[in-house]
């Protein structure tokens, strides 16, 4: 325990390693998708712990805010459009009072990686986006179980159509191997038995006129009501005990664990036990309520050490909608569906995951071809593209909203996206860029700071 | 951008009719709708509730993709082709899937000569299996297929609607008219059938035969958007001829003006609305829908007197409302007077009190006089004020309503009351009508963007108010079935600053729409339905604009087209539907640029007119949106130079010029070097004026130009679909023109004269009597070309005779115009044979119908029972086609009993004992019998007999094969 303790010790800020720039923007960066300048002021100002407090309890939305984000999903419902879907989560990613909680739904997304190019369906893919974002922080267990009944995911893995005559296997394997053990803390005979307790599930039309109004029904006849014998364990086991006995194993919260870490913390480096034990208790301790091991990972020493800091490539998500909220882009310039289509270009098509592990994440994020779609992507954002509806960046009425003068426009947009972690050389650029004053020269200066390698990581 | 193909087709469908409840349209609706209008958004509709099944059936039995479609394609067109013919039934999915079944077995013998068993990767894939087991499947979905074909049909209907279409249970129930349990008793009795046939074929199955996996396994996911495209275009080809001609609609250049023109293939926004017409009507459960004898009324027949008790109310009453879809309830009597009416209107608060001082309209929806195309629209206020102290308004209806209306309503808002409507039932038509209102609902809403942000200063307009009561009559109106704005339709409002708007004049529970136009915007249309009580004010999200720019040039010598005028419109499909709105127009500049902001939608077509007078030629463009987010579009049309035809109409023996004639120019497909798929005729089309003057601007090469006169008084031309348009058009009908013009002009030609003359008939008159020589009131007249065929050229669609007298306008002095008499009254018939000499009226004496009777067997002699025999008269000699896809020769001219007498022949099968009797027969008619298996095409079988006066003629045993 001890050793757990010095593993996750809380972070205390000292003379060797202050709370600064850095690690606000760090924070941000990983428990969501970037902050502006007033944003990182302020956390600057206050302090780690408000910092993490406000994103671990997030003021509520207002009920304006509620009413608005009501409207925007009737929209999609409305358009059965997977684009105005992406489009309204991106703004979500973009304007929620709850970073964290969109960072875990998109971690969820991940995890549970279910892609429309299968379900072809608008309304599961909202119903499980919502699930995820239900449960984003809370049981791991609910969530589960949440999962194993979700529309999307039993289209997704054939769990509609499973009967007791003949079971599907294929949510069972998965349900096992990437969602909650991995591989070899498992039997090919326990993906049986327990494709047996998720049978019963119908898929049907909810109106013979339109297609993509799927829904699943459960069908008692068809679940497999006898004796299961899984992970050593017989009853007659429905899902419920399926998730209860998975994670009763040790397997599984390590497993957890090891993602969560990769999500929050870092991709370069395998985490060595010490890590990953302490957080797999406290994940057990909690009965799986995730929230606290976040918590405890974001308010670590360990979280701001070298460890950590830019330890992870930016997915493209985080890519796109980081640059855009970093720079408080006005809402009215803002194009979510050219977003949505940036993501995909780079590489993250929201809804639709390459495979049912997900995205790889890390250096695959990276290749000739997305790191030119983020270069465009930033030309767009800073220099505006009229075919696609958004404006070109204004440098000056940003520096002017932050108080912020002609001199001083170009180190404070340093420190906003790098925190002043970029070579000389690029310095230089920058700085030449700007030297001319003008507003376009700005942008260009902007431009070339966003081109940093160091701007690829999170 | 990227979503479910398949649901573009349904979602059109959602969005133009759900919005009044077409939902809850049955098979036989629509397809009554489609063949009484040659509606696209019907047979849409149909592609989309049967089209994933049918491919299912044809992808499984097929190997190579490419035939899967194709036999998918075939299916449709048979459906197309028997439309007419189809007995009504409300679940057309199991014939269906018969029809796929054989075409595809078809399709399948021809392939397998020269195709090796190849790939199996065409099979729709589950994820993990391999190559293996997908032959294996494809064996089993074969075994599968052959044995769902060999149900018995109550077992498979149930099995085809909701296993392989997924229908909900409670829905399959309902359009199968059984009770939830008998449809479970049988869905269950089914698969242990299946089971059991398989299980003897080797095919041990029992574990995917079980209710999800049928549905999941078989069911393929989705019509591609392409093969729903293509499938339509082919659809109404067929039934058109041609597609850009086929793309005409009626009205004029002033009808252009209003911007009532949709582009690309096939755009008639004035069918859509009559459609919406008539799904509003259906959705109020109606089901009438009235329908104009074109030339009916110009016929110079005797006028009947006021006819006191009405024929028509008995032989088509209005209680059967849904049924009278058929063509024969168009030619039915209208019931009403001839004499203008005086409808006294009351109308109610929701205390059921008098209400005073209510806004109050009457509204006739007009069917258009023009007689080349048939396309009601167009609303004509009756009536509009205020009620008095008692709550009471009138209004007068003219004679004759249900011959020039399609529906005639009242539409009424009062003090805290919101709007109310209701429609009139004509036949006959009320001295009085009730309407409650019901207290009034604010409705409040915000207008946001995708970002959240409010849109300000929208100009927001009621579009439609969808009423939410059962109460008959009860209508969905939109703001254009009012011919112009009225103090009872509440005023468009703007969004404030913080896009917030309020919506006043709307009933408690009624459902409105609002429309938003603005340029920062696509043009797009909610439903404003709260989703909780939380929020009194809901948020409504607006989709941004997209601006679709460019140029149009001509063609010739590449300088801009100043003034062209450029429709564009964007559909949620790559149908060649209309959407559900109207095309937004532009013109261009003197550059030849324009630019417009279209509706949402990821499909958009663009239309240039060249500017008037302008010897051009119209050009479409259609384009799918990119999936880049884009918000602008470069379009460049070119205008290619047409030929200006001026010409003159006359009547060929006095040269009289002859005013009011429509023209169509149908271009020719097959041996025309010209010919260009985007190129056409304007398609607004010319009117001869007084002096029988028109112009026109024609495409090269050869073409015919259609004549219709006026009046239905001018002898007939005949032509065939082939002649006009190609030799490869499957439907091969005639067409009826009063004069025709044969044209083959070359691009450089100037302005070509010609001059048409048309030839005036006789109006043939004469009396009906009985056998016993006393006047038979009320018959039927059917002729070649006035036979009821709800398209186009041809004429009227069989001539109402009422109080024994009739006269036959436009017959031929040298040829005979052979005629079928029916009363289904006095259950009297005859044939006779007209000759179009004047001033001698003849007599025509009707004799009693005959009755003909049959016995169905097998290869066994066993009955065929539950079989639906298809009766038609032979009315024009030809091929009368089956489920053949291909005809050789020219179609013959049928008019089907189930349209004569719907009561019996709608829901005819054979018994028990196979036996089936056939009633209502005219003496002397040639009678054509075809009979209709679940899962066959219409027909192996085809006899024809005749029937003496009062005869019981026994047909003895006809064999129907087992296996089709």
């Amino acid at each position: 325990m001890a050793n757990s303790q010095q593993s996750w010790a809380s972070f205390a800020p000292s003379a060797a390693e202050p709370w600064d720039l850095k690690k606000v923007a760090h924070l941000h960066r990983r428990a969501g998708f970037g902050a502006t300048w007033a944003e990182l002021q302020r956390d600057l100002k206050d302090g780690p712990a408000p910092a993490v407090e406000r994103l671990l309890k997030p003021r509520p939305q207002t009920p304006d805010e509620q009413q608005l984000i009501d409207g925007l999903r009737q929209g999609v419902l409305d358009s059965r459009d997977i684009e105005r879907l992406k489009a309204w989560w991106l703004y979500r990613l973009l304007y929620d009072p709850d970073p964290l909680r969109e960072k875990m739904t998109l971690f969820w997304h991940g995890h549970f990686a279910t892609s429309n190019r299968k379900v072809q369906s608008v309304p599961l893919m909202l119903h499980q986006n919502e699930l995820f974002r239900r449960h984003a922080l809370g049981s791991f267990s609910e969530l589960l179980a949440g999962v194993a009944s979700d529309g999307a995911m039993l289209v997704w893995l054939d769990g509609a159509g499973s009967r007791k005559e003949k079971p599907n296997e294929n949510f069972s394997r998965e349900f096992l191997e990437l969602f909650t053990l991995g591989v070899s803390n498992y039997t090919e005979e326990d993906i049986r038995q327990a494709a047996r307790a998720f049978t019963g599930w119908e898929r049907e039309l909810e109106d013979a006129f339109e297609l993509d109004r799927v829904r699943v029904r459960f069908v008692a006849d068809q679940f497999d009501r006898g004796d299961k014998t899984f992970l050593k364990q017989t009853g007659r086991w429905k899902p419920a005990d399926i998730v209860r006995i998975t994670l009763e194993q040790p397997a599984a919260a390590r497993f957890l664990v090891r993602k969560l870490y990769r999500y929050f913390v870092s991709e370069t480096d395998e985490p060595g036990t010490e890590l990953i034990e302490p957080l797999a208790e406290e994940l057990r301790r909690q009965r799986y309520a995730v929230a606290p091991v976040v918590a405890t990972i974001l308010g670590s020493q360990h979280f701001y050490s070298r460890a950590a800091y830019r330890k992870r490539v930016k997915s493209p998500a985080e890519f796109s909608v980081g640059l855009v909220r970093a720079l408080a882009v006005p809402r009215a310039d803002v194009s979510l569906l050219a977003l949505a289509v940036a993501c995909e270009r780079q590489g993250q098509d929201l809804f639709a995951p390459p495979n049912v592990k997900g995205w790889d994440g890390g250096k695959s994020w990276i290749n000739s071809t997305t790191l030119i779609e983020r270069g465009n992507w930033i030309n767009d954002v800073v220099w505006g593209n009229g075919s696609l509806g958004l404006r070109g960046y204004d440098p000056v009425a940003w520096a002017a909203a932050n108080g912020i003068g002609r001199e001083r426009t170009v180190p404070a947009l340093a420190e906003l996206l790098l925190q002043n972690d970029l070579a000389p050389e690029a310095r230089e650029l920058a700085n030449d860029a700007a030297r001319d004053g003008t507003p376009d020269g700005l942008r260009k200066a902007l431009q070339r700071l966003c081109h940093c390698p160091e701007y690829q990581l999170a | 951008m990227r979503r479910a193909q398949s649901l573009t087709v349904l979602h059109y469908i959602r969005r133009l009719a759900d919005t009044c409840a077409a939902g809850a349209m049955t098979d036989s609706q629509l397809l009554e709708l489609f063949k009484l209008r040659q509606d696209e958004v019907a047979f849409a509709a149909l592609l989309a509730r049967h089209g994933p099944m049918i491919l299912g059936v044809c992808r499984r039995l097929l190997r190579h993709p490419q035939d899967a479609e194709d036999a998918f394609q075939a299916t449709f067109l048979v459906l197309l082709r028997r439309a007419g013919a189809i007995v009504k039934r409300d679940s057309l999915g199991s014939w269906l899937y018969g029809v796929a079944y054989r075409i595809a077995l078809r399709a399948k013998a021809r392939t397998n000569r020269y195709r090796s068993c190849d790939a199996a990767d065409e099979l729709p894939d589950t994820g993990r299996e391999g190559p293996a087991d997908l032959l294996v499947r494809r064996e089993l979905f074969a075994a599968l297929d052959e044995e769902i074909n060999r149900l018995p049909e109550k077992y498979r209907e149930p099995l085809v609607l909701c296993y392989l279409e997924g229908t909900p249970r409670e829905e399959a129930a309902r359009r199968l008219g059984w009770s939830l349990g008998t449809l479970r008793r049988r869905l269950e009795h089914g698969r242990e059938l299946l089971r059991h046939r398989l299980e003897r074929r080797g095919v041990a199955l029992s574990a995917g035969l079980a209710a999800a996996g049928l549905g999941a396994s078989i069911a393929p996911a989705a019509v591609p958007a392409g093969l729903a495209a293509t499938t339509l275009k082919a659809a109404v080809l067929v039934a058109a001829g041609d597609g850009i001609a086929a793309a005409t609609i009626s009205g004029q250049a002033a009808a252009l003006s209003k911007g009532l023109l949709h582009a690309f293939w096939l755009t008639k926004v004035k069918t859509v609305t009559t459609v919406l017409v008539a799904v509003a009507v259906l959705g109020a459960g109606i089901g009438r829908l009235a329908y104009h004898a074109q030339g009916e009324a110009q016929a110079p027949a005797n006028k009947p007197q006021t006819v006191a008790d009405d024929p028509g109310a008995e032989m088509y009453p209005s209680k059967r409302s849904k049924k009278d879809l058929s063509p024969a309830a168009r030619v039915a009597p209208g019931a009403e007077d001839d004499k203008p009416k005086t409808v006294s209107v009351s109308i109610l608060g929701s205390d059921g009190k008098p209400l005073a001082g209510a806004d109050v309209a009457g509204i006739g929806r007009t069917m258009s006089k023009q007689r080349i195309r048939r396309e009601g629209g167009a609303s004509e206020i009756l009536g509009k004020g205020k009620t008095d102290g008692d709550g009471k308004f009138s209004f007068t209806l003219p004679g004759s309503a249900s011959e020039h209306y399609w529906n005639v309503f009242v539409v009424a808002r009062g003090n805290k009351h919101g709007l109310g409507s209701k429609d009139i039932d004509l036949a006959p038509a009320p001295s009085s009508v009730e309407l409650r209102l019901s207290p009034e609902r604010v409705r409040r809403g915000r207008l946001v963007t995708l970002q959240g942000l409010p849109a300000n200063g929208v100009a927001i307009r009621l579009a439609q108010v969808r009423s939410q009561s059962q109460e008959p009559g009860r209508l969905c109106v939109r703001d254009t079935f009012l011919a112009e704005d009225m103090p009872v339709w509440p005023r468009p409002v703007v969004s404030d600053d913080q896009g917030r708007f309020i919506l006043r004049g709307i009933g408690l529970e009624d459902v409105p729409s609002i429309a938003v136009a603005d340029a920062r915007f696509a043009s797009q249309e909610f439903e404003v339905k709260p989703k909780s009580t939380n929020h009194s004010e809901v948020a409504l999200a607006l989709a941004p604009g997209r601006v679709v720019e460019g140029r149009v040039t001509y063609q010739d010598t590449g300088k801009p087209a100043a003034r062209a005028r450029v429709f564009v419109q964007a559909r949620e499909n790559n149908l060649f539907l209309p959407g559900n709105a109207e095309p937004v127009e532009c013109q261009t500049d003197a550059d030849g640029r324009f630019r417009a902001t279209a509706q949402v939608g990821n499909y958009v077509s663009v239309a240039a007119y060249p500017p008037d007078g302008e010897p051009y030629l119209l050009v479409r463009k259609g384009m799918e949106w990119p999936k880049t987010g884009q918000v602008k579009q470069d379009v460049q049309l070119e205008l290619f130079r047409g030929v200006m035809v001026r010409g003159k109409v006359v009547e060929r023996a006095s040269g009289k010029p002859v005013a009011g004639a429509s023209f169509e120019f149908r271009w020719r497909r097959s041996q025309n070097p010209y010919y260009r798929a985007e190129v056409g005729a304007r398609e607004d089309h010319p009117v001869s004026d007084a002096d029988g003057k028109f112009q026109i601007v024609v495409p090269p090469g050869p073409g015919h130009l259609l004549v219709k006169g006026d009046t239905a008084d001018y002898l007939h031309a005949e032509i065939t679909e082939h002649e006009l348009s190609s030799p490869d058009v499957r439907s091969n009908r005639r067409y009826y023109p009063d004069g025709l013009a044969t044209l083959d002009l070359k691009p450089a030609d100037g302005a070509h004269n010609v001059t048409i003359g048309l030839r005036r008939g006789v109006a043939r008159t004469g009396d009906l009597i009985g056998p016993d020589d006393k006047p038979v009131q009320d018959a039927l007249m059917l002729c070649r070309s006035y036979l009821p065929y709800d398209f186009d050229l041809n004429g009227m669609t069989g001539l109402k005779i009422r109080n024994g007298r009739f006269a036959l306008p436009g017959c031929d002095p040298e040829k005979p115009s052979e005629v079928f008499i029916y009363s289904h009254k006095a259950q009297l018939g005859a044939t006779a044979k007209l000759v179009g000499k004047p001033g001698l009226p003849v007599t025509i004496r009707l004799l009693p119908c005959g009755t003909a009777k049959a016995r169905f067997v097998d290869e066994q002699g066993k009955p065929v029972v539950k079989l639906w025999p298809l009766l038609e008269i032979l009315v024009t000699p030809g091929v009368i086609s089956a489920n053949n896809i291909e005809v050789q020769g020219i179609q013959a001219e049928t008019a089907n009993m189930m349209n004569l007498h719907p009561g019996i022949y709608n829901d005819l099968r054979s018994d028990d004992q196979g036996r089936a009797v056939f009633p209502s027969l005219i003496p002397g008619a040639t009678y054509v019998l075809l009979a209709q298996g679940l899962g066959r095409g219409t027909t192996d079988l085809k006899k024809e007999f005749k029937v003496e006066p009062g005869q019981t003629l026994d047909l003895g045993d006809i064999l129907w094969p087992s296996k089709p």
